[in-house]
Formats: structure tokens, C-alpha cells, sequence
């Protein structure tokens, strides 16, 4: 469902679901999902594990036939799956290159370019199994990136990344997004990660978008800022974790499985 | 324990069972008419190479096995990824596959004589089918063992078919489609000594039959240790194509 028109491509949201549902067995992991991402948007899902947020993004890759509802998406798409998924037999730089056609030598130029600014210089003939967890998430981005897309989506594309790393890594996003134009849909469950780089985080929960949340921050962002921080806890609170009483500082990370208390949804 | 080089403590326990049987040989333990010393073996084995015979023999058993073992192995490599890779390659051939692995194929030599004449396809088909089932099932296997995130990742990147067989499934399947063929060697080798041994004019297995009439038993165990030794030799050869196949794997190589 993958709508090539160049016309809509530019003037068209990115992303266009309505009422998207996805049942496994019995149980409605997803369930009348409305999602309109505009063009050169970033936008950001947050939701407690298991609640439908890989799914969701899966069905907008068109890789779930089982999906029901509307889905459109305009112009290619790149993703960076949850795990890094990398082909153990392929060396990394052929990884990266994966599915991309044209001369050898021309194809490895590339691959080392987009190796280099995830910070693996250098390591295009290293064997997959021989990368540690980060390194190995950082190729399935060089992977992603490597082909300009007009829209990324990426799984928790930081998760296994080192603090220092993590840091450089949303940097590099955020200025790939800024300078190509790339609309991006990610998901994380570092609410400090979401809110320095969406300009819209949404809170996925009970199988819809529960609460949307704009970021009106200007960029770059700074998280000891004070309007970073009401945010913070703005979204911290409809994760579920309340912070206002007990402890000086919220931490950085919202606990992965959160919340069963009652919202209003938004 | 690392002193001593790897290739010498395999070949350690070998060596000296050969030692203990030729002590046996001399001291009169066993008797020298039903089984040779292996010195007596050693000279059979000067003799036949001498004079030529034993590599007219090897020359056409070795014919018998690489060609009954392409036809197999290529045959079953296809069908094996037919069935592989879609349900319905799956439906056509693996029940009918599966019903004829259960017929023991090696009590087939007469019906293969009736078929094919006196020549040398029916040694061929029955190396050819020896070596079919184990490579087929391997591959078979080998390609529905494939992790489907990685099937997955191709349709995420949208490449085509072809491709997703030739990055993916291909590779993914290799390493049990080694071990197929490594399988396939044993059974392949083994068909064709029966085959030799029934109906055949040359071969190793051939002259085997010859020296058992004449109870020439050290022409017998040289003949059998020519098998051992080129089986021994082609399992080299496919545990370094598995090396250099599989170099990316990281796997447990004993402690
Ligand atoms: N292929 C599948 N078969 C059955 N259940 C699945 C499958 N994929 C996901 N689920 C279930 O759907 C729910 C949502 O999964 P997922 O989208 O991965 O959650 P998350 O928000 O953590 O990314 C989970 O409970 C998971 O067990
Ligand atoms: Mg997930």
C-alpha cells in the first residue's frame, strides 16, 4: 500500500493509518489506531512493553499482512528493527549494502561512509558475530541510513547502546533528520530520548494511541532546561510514575513496564 | 597436553592398535589365514600398486562414486530446495521422497540390473540414490530452519526474491547442508562397495569378491583399507569447504 505518487509524496501526510487493528489469537494487541505523521515529522512512541508499539510499527513497514484498517504510507521506508537482525554470513559492510544494487566497489564506498558515521570506522570486514550488542545496533542504523529514505522507523534503535554512544547516535539522527528531510517514526522507552528529539511523543496503550503529547521545545534541546522538564514529568505521569513526592530528581529512564492505573485519554 | 601436535595425538590410538594387531600376527595369536598381519598387508599393498591393478580399480571405483555422488547430491540439492522453499515444491515431492527412503535401496541391485543392463548406471544409481536422502533432508531442513526475522528483514528492505535466496535462505541453509554432504559421502562410498560386489568386473569392491574366493585375505584388507583411506581423504575435503563456507559462524570447537 506503498503510495509512490510524486505529487503526494510532497503535499500528503507520510504516514496515514485508520482504524488499524491487529488481533494474535484471541487478544487485540492493536485495536482502531489513528496515526497521521506529516511529512519531515518526527514522531515519537512510547507505551509500557508489550503493548503493541513493534507491531504497530511493522504494520507501517507493510510487514504484516494480517493487519486490518487503512494504512498508507508515502515514498521508501527504511527500518531498524528492535533486534539488530544483521546476516551473520554476510561481512558487516555487506550488511549494510543489503539490497542495494549497483558496482561492488561503489556499494562498499558506501557502506564505509555510513559505517563511519555510526562510529564503526573501519569495521566493514568484521563478522556480525563478532560485534557486541551496540555494535551490532549501529550497523542495522548505518544499514537503514546508508539509503536515504524518505521515511526511517526505528525500534528502539538505542537500546543497547552505551550512555556516551546513545548520546552521539540521537545527535546523528537528529541531524540526519534535520538535513534530509526524512520523516521518522521511532519508538523508545527512554522518555529523555523521546523528548529531545520528537517533535510529537505519542502514548500507545490498551492497543490505541492514548495521549499525544507535542514537544514545542526549540532545538537543540537541553534536558536540564525547565520547560524539558515539565514535560519529563508530564510524560512521566502518564507512563504512570509519579515523581512529584518522594525523590529530588527524576531519573532519566522510565521503568520499562509501566503503569495499570485509570487515564482519561486525551 | 599441547606439547604433543594435534595431528600426532589423533593418530596416537591408530597407530597402536596397528602396533598390538601386528604383535598378535607374529606372537600366532591369530591365525594368519583368516586375517592378515599388517605387514603382510603392507606388501599386498606394494604388489597391486607395482604392477598397476590397484589404481585401474580405484581409478573406476572413484569414477563410480564422484559421478553417482554429482548425479545424487545435485538432484537432491534441487529437489531439496524445492520442497525447501515452497509448500507446494513441499506437497509434490516430499511425501513421494520420503515413501521411497523407506525401500531399502541397497536390496534394489537386481531390479537396477533389470532396468539399466550390465553397464555401469546401475552402480551409478545406487551411489547416486545412497547419496540423494541424506543431502536432501539436510537441505530440506536446512532451509525451513532458517530464522524467519531474517526472512522478515528481506521483505523489510524489499528485495527480490532471487535475492532473498541467494543472501538469505542459501546461506542460511548451509550449514546443515554440509553436513548432508558429509553424510552423503558415507552412504554414497558404502552403496558402491555393495554395488562393486554384486555384478561388476572392476572396482575395489570388485576385488574384494575376487580375493575372497582365492582367501586372499590381505588383498581383502588392503582393498578395504583403500575405501577407508579415500573416505577419510573426501571427508577432509568437505570439512574445508565447511571451514571456509562457515567461517563466520562462532561456534564451540572443544575444550
Ligand atoms: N507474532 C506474534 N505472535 C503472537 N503474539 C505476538 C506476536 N508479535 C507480538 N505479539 C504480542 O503482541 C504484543 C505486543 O507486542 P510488541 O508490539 O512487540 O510490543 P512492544 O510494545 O513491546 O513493542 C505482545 O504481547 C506480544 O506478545
Ligand atoms: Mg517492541
Amino acid at each position: 500500500m506503498t503510495d509512490n505518487d510524486p505529487a503526494t509524496r510532497r503535499t500528503g501526510p507520510a504516514i496515514s493509518l485508520r482504524g488499524v487493528g491487529r488481533t494474535f489469537g484471541d487478544r487485540a494487541v492493536l485495536q482502531g489506531v489513528d496515526l497521521a505523521v506529516a511529512q519531515h515529522e518526527f514522531v515519537v512512541l512510547v507505551g509500557a512493553s508489550g503493548c503493541g508499539k513493534s507491531t504497530l510499527l511493522r504494520i507501517v513497514a507493510g510487514l504484516d499482512s494480517d493487519a486490518t484498517g487503512e494504512v498508507q504510507v508515502a515514498g521508501e521506508h527504511a527500518i531498524v528493527f528492535q533486534d539488530a537482525r544483521l546476516l551473520p554470513w554476510r561481512p558487516v559492510w555487506r550488511n549494510v549494502a543489503f539490497g542495494l544494487r549497483g558496482p561492488r566497489a561503489e556499494l562498499r564506498a558506501r557502506a564505509d561512509r555510513a559505517l563511519a558515521e555510526v562510529g564503526l570506522p573501519g569495521r566493514g570486514d568484521s563478522w556480525p558475530l563478532t560485534l557486541s550488542g551496540g555494535e551490532a545496533q549501529r550497523v542495522a542504523l548505518a544499514r537503514a541510513l546508508v539509503r536515504t529514505p524518505d521515511l526511517l522507523l526505528l525500534d528502539e534503535p538505542f537500546a543497547a547502546l552505551d550512555a556516551l554512544t546513545r548520546l552521539k547516535m540521537q545527535r546523528q539522527v537528529a541531524e540526519l533528520w534535520r538535513h534530509h528531510e526524512i520523516t521518522t517514526l521511532m519508538v523508545t522507552h527512554d522518555v529523555e530520548e523521546a523528548l529531545l528529539l520528537a517533535d510529537r511523543v505519542l502514548l500507545v496503550d490498551s492497543g490505541r494511541i492514548a495521549e499525544e503529547i507535542p514537544v514545542g521545545l526549540p532545538r537543540p534541546r537541553d534536558p536540564r532546561d525547565a520547560g524539558f522538564a515539565a514535560l519529563r514529568h508530564r510524560l512521566l505521569l502518564s507512563l504512570g510514575v509519579d515523581l512529584s513526592g518522594d525523590r529530588g530528581h527524576a531519573p532519566t529512564r522510565a521503568p520499562a513496564p509501566a503503569r495499570t492505573r485509570a487515564r482519561t485519554h486525551a | 597436553m599441547t606439547r604433543v601436535p594435534r595431528t600426532l595425538r589423533r593418530a596416537l590410538v591408530p597407530i597402536g592398535l596397528i602396533a598390538l594387531w601386528q604383535l598378535l600376527a607374529e606372537t600366532g595369536a591369530v591365525d594368519p589365514r583368516i586375517t592378515s598381519s599388517p605387514w603382510e598387508i603392507v606388501t599386498a599393498l606394494t604388489e597391486m600398486t607395482r604392477s598397476g591393478e590397484l589404481a585401474e580399480h580405484m581409478r573406476i571405483s572413484l569414477f563410480r562414486a564422484v559421478a553417482g555422488l554429482a548425479c545424487g547430491a545435485t538432484l537432491a540439492t534441487i529437489a531439496g530446495i524445492a520442497a525447501g522453499l515452497s509448500r507446494f515444491g513441499e506437497d509434490a515431492l516430499d511425501s513421494t521422497i520420503q515413501a521411497i527412503r523407506t525401500m531399502p535401496y541397497l536390496g534394489m541391485v537386481p531390479l537396477f540390473i533389470l532396468w539399466f543392463g550390465l553397464g555401469e548406471a546401475p552402480r551409478i544409481t545406487m551411489v547416486a540414490l545412497g547419496s540423494f536422502f541424506p543431502v536432501y533432508l539436510n537441505v530440506f531442513k536446512g532451509i525451513r530452519d532458517v530464522d524467519d526475522r531474517l526472512i522478515d528483514l528481506g521483505r523489510g528492505y524489499r528485495v527480490s526474491r532471487w535475492e532473498l535466496i541467494r543472501d538469505v535462505i542459501v546461506p542460511g541453509a548451509m550449514p546443515s547442508a554440509l553436513v548432508g554432504l558429509r553424510y552423503a559421502l558415507g552412504t554414497a562410498w558404502m552403496s558402491l562397495v555393495v554395488a562393486e560386489q554384486i555384478n561388476a568386473q572392476s572396482g575395489l569392491g570388485y576385488l574384494i569378491v575376487q580375493a575372497n574366493i582365492l582367501a586372499q585375505t590381505s588383498i581383502i584388507i588392503t582393498a578395504l583399507a583403500v575405501y577407508a583411506v579415500i573416505g577419510i581423504l573426501a571427508d577432509a575435503i568437505v570439512r574445508l569447504i565447511e571451514r571456509r563456507a562457515l567461517r563466520w559462524r562462532r561456534t564451540f570447537e572443544g575444550a
